[in-house]
């Protein structure tokens, strides 16, 4: 986990039934950085430098790669 | 585009001068396509140097860089610098394709905007140095001060106390509500010209010392470093052409799209060691009577966010600072002002130099 912020308001209308929802920024173990919503754990608990593991989640037709802590 | 002929007329009336003596024209973003000409048209200008500059928040600062550049190559000889904003936005309000890999990689995640990119560079920014809310609120409230001095700030009257901010809503952790600009509706446009015509004008011109751009990034995710910003290179560029020290500037006018944004601006520019920010803010005092004067205008945390013209009101601040015109805020002898214009998500910096006439 390298960064994260917990969004309060929704910044857009399809996320507004999922306030507060966490938007990271992970650091892979290959190297590079990415965008991602951590997920299955409280916001309050997100801390940086936690290690997380990548989920994912059918969104119609394609993927999304999530994270949640490693278990 | 009536608000841009209007702050077109106002510009040159107070300079001193006539539409038909511009002969060079900066625009942003018009919500048109060939916005530029369009101007050129209704203001009724001959232009031998017609440009758009795309650049965000850094749009104002980087319109006076390139027209110190026509200007000082012979392109044109006087450049008019116009930005505006209607209550909607020049940010949005009208339809825009999303081209830029954010709108895959990003905006499914619930990232979009610029609150979300500032929010993780302050939580980063926390885990590295660390900052307390309290440091980070007092930005604000300093700003908020001087915004009390200026009957244009949209805040104008309404005093704030750190309590008051960290009172207001998260919006998105760790930033509060108070600590991220409210849109506006706005204008400014600003006037370059040579040295020679500059000197028979209605009002005092303001040299123009220095100037460095650095752009590095779009999205925070991509960002070589979240917490060290291209501040730094675009800073040093301009004091480096100026040949002028930091501790020559009386003034900072540099942009505030966040609290957080002021921390590593000081930080980056300059003006405070690495990770000292938020001490900074509790040793100075950012008001305009202070030892440390910073946004006197109110920033664009308590002047208004007017789109591309909120990142201007730097430029048009520390103008009238230099001019000794800013009214009951005006800061005495001032010699040297360092402006500064940040635009994305830190990733587009413009910095200028502006001096006094002797």
């Amino acid at each position: 986990m390298f960064t994260y912020t917990v969004a309060f308001r929704p910044t857009h209308p399809a996320f507004a039934d999922r306030v507060p929802y966490v938007i990271a920024v992970v650091e892979l173990e290959e190297g590079p950085k990415m965008t991602t919503n951590i997920v299955n754990v409280e916001p309050a608990a997100v801390v940086i430098g936690m290690e997380v593991e990548a989920t994912f989640e059918d969104v119609g037709d394609v993927a999304l790669v999530h994270f949640h802590p490693v278990s | 585009m009536e608000m841009l002929s209007r702050v077109s007329d106002l510009a040159v009336r107070d300079a001193g001068i006539r539409l038909r003596d511009v002969d060079g024209l900066i625009v942003h973003d018009t919500r048109m396509s060939m916005g530029a000409v369009v101007l050129v048209e209704m203001l009724g200008l001959q232009a031998s140097f017609v440009e758009r500059v795309d650049h965000g928040g850094a749009t104002g600062a980087a319109m006076i860089a390139r027209a110190a550049v026509a200007v000082a190559t012979g392109l044109c000889t006087t450049c008019l610098c116009l930005t505006a904003s209607t209550r909607s936005g020049s940010f949005g309000g009208y339809p825009v394709v999303d081209l830029s890999p954010t709108a895959e990689f990003e905006e499914p995640y619930g990232g979009s905007g610029a609150n979300y990119g500032y929010a993780m560079i302050a939580r980063r920014y926390m885990y590295e140095y660390g900052v307390t809310p309290e440091q980070m609120a007092l930005v604000a409230v300093h700003q908020r001060a001087n915004a009390c001095s200026n009957p244009d700030a949209i805040f104008y009257g309404q005093p704030l106390t750190v309590e008051d901010v960290l009172a207001s809503p998260v919006v998105v952790d760790p930033l509060h509500l108070l600590e991220i600009v409210l849109p506006t509706g706005g204008a400014a446009a600003v006037l370059v010209t040579t040295p020679d015509r500059a000197g028979h004008l209605r009002r005092d011109p303001v040299p123009i010392l220095g100037v460095g751009e650095h752009v590095s990034h779009w999205s925070a995710t991509y960002a070589r470093d979240l917490t060290t910003s291209a501040v730094k290179p675009a800073a040093d560029r301009a004091f480096e052409m100026a040949g002028v020290n930091r501790g020559d500037i009386g003034l900072l006018s540099i942009y505030d799209c966040y609290t957080i944004t002021v921390l590593l601006t000081l930080e980056d520019a300059g003006f405070c060691p690495k990770g000292a920010a938020g001490r900074f803010v509790e040793e100075h005092d950012f008001r305009w009577s202070g030892d440390f004067p910073v946004n006197t205008h109110g920033g664009q945390l308590s002047y208004g966010q007017s789109g591309i013209a909120g990142g201007m009101s730097h430029v048009t601040e520390a103008v009238r600072q230099l001019q000794g015109r800013a009214g009951d805020r005006t800061v005495p002898d001032l010699e040297i002002a360092f402006v500064h214009g940040n635009g994305g998500i830190m990733g587009e910096q413009v910095s200028l130099l502006l001096g006094r006439t002797p």
